[in-house]
């Protein structure tokens, strides 16, 4: 059996420029196909696969394409050569309020587009309450959807979309602007999609959404793949290289390949530390030479280097393997190079799908602070409230320059810390209570 | 030479009548779309206005008033075409008219007024010009039940020759079909297209015979008439609602209007298939 939802062959998507439409349409017309354009490619020479009940996220900049290949998918937009192949029904989120006419009511919109998907008379009814239902916009749904808030035409959107009972579900950036409680809804939708083994294609440009979410993710930049492979390696190398212009497809898969191929000795390993832990009876903690990070990435440097990130105790023993709610240090040096006007440490834990749990920074959030050139070391002490498992620290020295902040220097996933022998009434991945008491009324 | 024949070869017949089929078979399809289009389309027109619906009533009412008013009070001398009030037979020739010239500007801008779909959801954007005919058509009937009450307050009995009447109405959507789509798709590249229709619609009311009868026409360029598609459609319901003749008793204006509309649809049909691929680049 063939599981191949979705299927791009040597897509490229070329945006024709004209100096006129009338130039457009003499070529489009043209019984000799003489061309009359310059050649744009918004999507160059694209190919990948995805199989049923992937969830897929594609990251990139503005402008990288992202847009325009989900468009290809959904069969709105032509293919300029290549050929996108979709088995299956295609639901898809462009934007907020696509389809709607804004002059028709929530309710005449849903219909439209209940029967432009050929849904039967008897569903449409019955799709449009469970619709109404799950939107809660109230009044407002028999108001024109040009009344409408962006955060209620998300809902509308949203609610459509996955009422049309999709094998392909397409999202582009319509959670973002939705409230809290409306977003957790969603995921959760997503996740029963996933679960009844919908595929779903995600488009972000929040990379903690895409790790959280998907497991897969592929990044575009000029309309081109760089990179296709794991949520949290893409997006660390992502992260690390979007600021620049110029991008050598061949460096970053290198990079990642180096990447991947270390942290996939990973699994072994925690077989490995899981053994260790049932001689963890001493409750003591201490450094094992084996848990090293294997996905670190480091930043460029500019004007400052990082280095010597550790976990001590409060009497200075390096530590990686920590015991639960008692006080550590974690500390790193930073030798700056140059004089820097305005700068500010900062840190932050992630879990080891690169969710992340929390951080701070040095001075505050929004004050940057002059540093002379010279040798630094900060030191961060926190107890460790983390539930048993594996947790990375991420390191960086951040500078703000004409109102954009940019890393001097930057190590992600700099330090690899184990939590043991947290207390078993634990759930999540932090402890939030003090006591448990219990009485009988 | 070679890519001469191989745009020809488009104009395959057996594969004219495939894609043909195909389109019914989608009209049928999608019948409930096309409804809810023409619903909508309705809704646009007279939402927020206080009467709301009547309006389509009241409009044909009085542009109808209007015309007896001027044909019978003002101006006494019109001579009454054999028996008929001249404004009845003014109305029959008009009444079609208009739902050509209604059709044909509304279905010029069906691509570019439905952005909305064309851009954001896969679709098939051949039906929207039939929207715009079908909200045209329903415009029509009205106006063609108002004229037939028209016709039984002048004491005029019906005839069977009335029901000639949907025949025509059934070449009109062919013809517009065809042209719809030529002119809804080229709108979409050149602006200045619905100022152009705007223009031959204008030209066209006074080149067709509507307000004069055909033999009025010098007998030497008689024959240029029958190259007015429209001559076929307005002469049509003349002669089912007054001259009572059916419409293969002169099957010649018939097969040129036959030849004419099927031309146009053809041409439609290629230059909207062509340039579909294009529509949510340009909009």
């Amino acid at each position: 059996m063939n599981n191949t939802v979705i299927k791009i062959i040597n897509l490229s998507k070329g945006y024709k420029l004209y100096d006129s439409p009338m130039m457009r349409f003499k070529e489009a017309m043209s019984p000799f196909k003489k061309k009359y354009h310059k050649d744009f490619f918004a999507i160059k020479n694209l190919s990948f696969e995805i199989k049923k009940g992937e969830i897929v996220g594609i990251i990139g900049r503005n402008g990288s394409g992202k847009s325009t290949l989900l468009k290809m998918v959904t069969g709105v937009l032509t293919p300029s050569s290549g050929s996108v192949e979709v088995n299956g029904k295609v639901s898809a989120i462009l934007e907020l309020g696509a389809g709607f006419n804004s002059e028709l009511t929530g309710i005449e919109n849903l219909e439209l587009n209940l029967n432009i998907n050929g849904e039967s008379k008897k569903n449409i009814s019955k799709k449009i309450k469970e619709i109404t239902d799950f939107a809660e916009l109230g009044e407002y749904i028999n108001q024109p959807t040009k009344t409408y808030s962006s955060g209620m035409k998300a809902r509308l959107s949203f609610g459509l979309a996955i009422h049309i009972e999709p094998d392909i579900f397409i999202v582009d950036e319509a959670l973002s602007v939705g409230d809290a409680a409306f977003q957790r809804k969603c995921f959760a939708r997503m996740e029963a999609i996933r679960i009844s083994g919908a595929t779903i294609l995600f488009v972000s440009h929040s990379e903690g959404s895409i790790v959280s979410l998907c497991d897969r993710a592929i990044w575009l930049h000029h309309g081109e793949k760089i990179l296709d492979g794991k949520p949290k390696f893409v997006t660390a190398l992502y992260l690390k290289h979007s600021g620049k212009n110029q991008i050598s497809i061949q460096d970053i898969q290198t990079e990642y390949k180096a990447i991947a191929m270390s942290s996939t000795n990973e699994s072994d390993e925690k077989a490995h530390i899981k053994y260790n832990d049932k001689q963890e009876i001493s409750k003591k903690e201490y450094y094992d030479p084996k848990l090293v990070s294997k996905s670190t990435v480091t930043y460029e440097e500019k004007g400052a280097k990082i280095s010597d990130v550790k976990v001590t105790t409060l009497d200075g023993q390096k530590v990686n393997v920590l015991v639960h709610g008692r006080e550590y240090v974690y500390s790193y040096k930073t030798s700056i190079t140059s004089d820097l006007k305005q700068v500010q440490y900062g840190f932050l834990l992630k879990t080891i799908n690169g969710v992340d749990i929390g951080g701070g920074t040095f001075p505050d959030r929004n004050t940057f602070v002059e540093k002379k050139s010279g040798e630094y070391e900060i030191k961060w002490y926190f107890k460790a409230f983390m539930n048993n498992g594996d947790y990375f620290f991420n390191a960086g020295l951040l500078e703000l320059k004409e109102n954009t902040r940019e890393y001097c220097h930057r190590i992600v996933d700099a330090y690899m810390i184990k939590v043991i022998d947290s207390e078993q009434q634990i759930t999540g991945t932090v402890k939030i209570f003090n006591n448990i008491i219990e009485t009988q009324l | 030479m070679d890519i001469l024949l191989k745009s020809l070869s488009v104009v395959n017949p057996m594969k004219i009548f495939k894609e043909f089929y195909r389109f019914i078979l989608h009209i049928i399809e999608n019948r409930r779309l096309i409804s809810t289009l023409v619903k909508n389309d309705f809704k646009k027109q007279y939402l927020g206005s206080y009467l709301g619906l009547i309006w389509v009533f009241i409009q044909p009412i009085i542009f109808m008033a209007a015309i007896w008013f001027v044909f019978e009070v003002g101006f006494r001398g019109n001579q009454p075409m054999k028996e008929t009030p001249f404004f009845l037979w003014l109305m029959s020739g008009m009444v079609p008219w208009m739902f050509f010239s209604n059709a044909v500007s509304g279905g010029t801008e069906a691509i570019v007024h439905n952005a909305y779909l064309v851009k954001k959801v896969a679709f098939r954007v051949s039906i929207l010009p039939l929207v715009n005919i079908g909200s045209a058509l329903i415009i029509h009937f009205i106006f063609i039940f108002i004229l037939i009450i028209l016709f039984l307050l002048q004491g005029i009995q019906p005839t069977i020759y009335w029901i000639q009447l949907f025949f025509f109405a059934i070449c009109n959507i062919f013809l517009l079909t065809g042209i719809s789509w030529l002119t809804s798709a080229i709108r979409v590249f050149i602006k200045d297209i619905t100022t152009f229709v705007g223009i031959i619609l204008q030209l066209g009311f006074w080149f067709t015979p509507i307000f004069w009868s055909p033999e009025m026409f010098p007998p030497k360029f008689q024959y240029l008439l029958q190259f007015n598609p429209l001559f076929f459609i307005v002469n049509g319901y003349r002669s089912s609602l007054i001259d009572n003749k059916w419409f293969w008793e002169t099957p010649e204006p018939f097969i040129y209007f036959l030849m004419i509309a099927f031309s146009l649809f053809i041409a439609g049909a290629i230059t909207f298939k062509r340039l579909r691929p294009h529509f949510a680049d340009v909009l």
